[in-house]
């Protein structure tokens, strides 16, 4: 997943990291969450 | 004429990749193509059974340029011959090369044939996409299924549900087609907050391109990188093992 900010303000040197950091660990979260039930219905399909 | 004949090409693409029937009909369905013709006259209408009617020698005109040497002398079966008596009204040649068609009965028609292959190709080339180059954040996430599965991962609310564990509620909206594509939409109800995201760029099963198109405390949450554009990406760069 590649994420851009649209809009590239004056302070967006200060805030896109920031607001990087937070989705970084939000979708990470929730990509790890993704692996695991591909996995286990990767599992089920093949039984 | 343009965007009908991509519209139509793009329909046959979502055909081709929806059906695994091998029927002849839907075999074909990769042959099937468009022609236009488009001629400026006069007709008088008449009254049929089955509605009004269009008559008169321009009116016969037109039916006889269908049946054409476009396609032997341009080289495609994708185009759209328009008169010069309808360019002459409309603006020109619009730079579009010139063609003939001669009839014994009707004589020398002109016009300028517009190749609507080539509006395809730049449909097609016509993406919006963010590249690893040019991303403010790259997460690469390997998922042990096809890449039509993966996409099923992040279209379907259902699908999204399992893994998008901090939404309450998800929702996709189809565009004003009605079909999943560019302008469809998904709803994400995080409680405080719903983020509503827009495709705008849609290629199954290689990437999805979306802009935020309104958010509510979103906004504040993510400040600066409130509107993001993402792409999901299904391809190698993304190591969606296969």
């Amino acid at each position: 997943m590649n994420v851009r900010a649209a809009d590239r303000g004056l302070l967006s040197r200060i805030t896109i990291p920031l607001a990087a950091l937070v989705i970084r660990r939000q979708f990470r979260a929730h990509y790890a969450v993704l692996s695991r039930i591909a996995e286990e219905d990767r599992r089920a399909w093949s039984d | 004429m343009e965007g009908c004949y991509v519209a139509f090409q793009l329909r046959l693409d979502e055909m081709r990749r929806a059906t695994t029937c091998t029927c002849s009909a839907c075999a074909l369905i990769g042959a099937l193509d468009l022609k236009f013709v488009a001629h400026l006259g006069s007709f008088v209408l008449q009254q049929t059974p089955n509605g009004l009617k269009p008559l008169g020698p321009d009116v016969i005109l037109v039916h006889r340029l269908l049946k054409n040497g476009v396609g032997a002398v341009f080289g495609t079966k994708a185009y759209a011959f328009l008169t010069d008596a309808l360019l002459e009204r409309t603006g020109g040649a619009l730079g579009l090369p010139a063609h003939s068609e001669r009839y014994d009965d009707l004589g020398e028609v002109r016009g300028r044939v517009a190749d609507l292959a080539q509006a395809v190709v730049r449909h097609r080339e016509a993406r919006i996409y963010v590249g690893r180059d040019t991303a403010d954040l790259t997460l690469v996430t390997a998922l042990p299924v096809p890449r039509a599965i993966a996409w099923e991962y992040h279209i379907d609310p259902r699908k999204r549900m399992r893994w998008q564990l901090d939404a309450r509620e998800i929702a996709a909206k189809p565009n004003a087609a009605g079909r999943a594509g560019v302008g469809w939409e998904s709803h994400c109800d995080h409680g405080a907050y719903t983020l509503v995201h827009r495709a705008v760029d849609w290629r199954p099963f290689d990437y999805l391109t979306s802009r935020p198109r309104r958010s509510t405390a979103g906004q504040s949450r993510f400040p600066g990188a409130s509107a993001p554009s993402s792409s999901v990406r299904t391809g190698p760069a993304a190591r969606w093992s296969p």
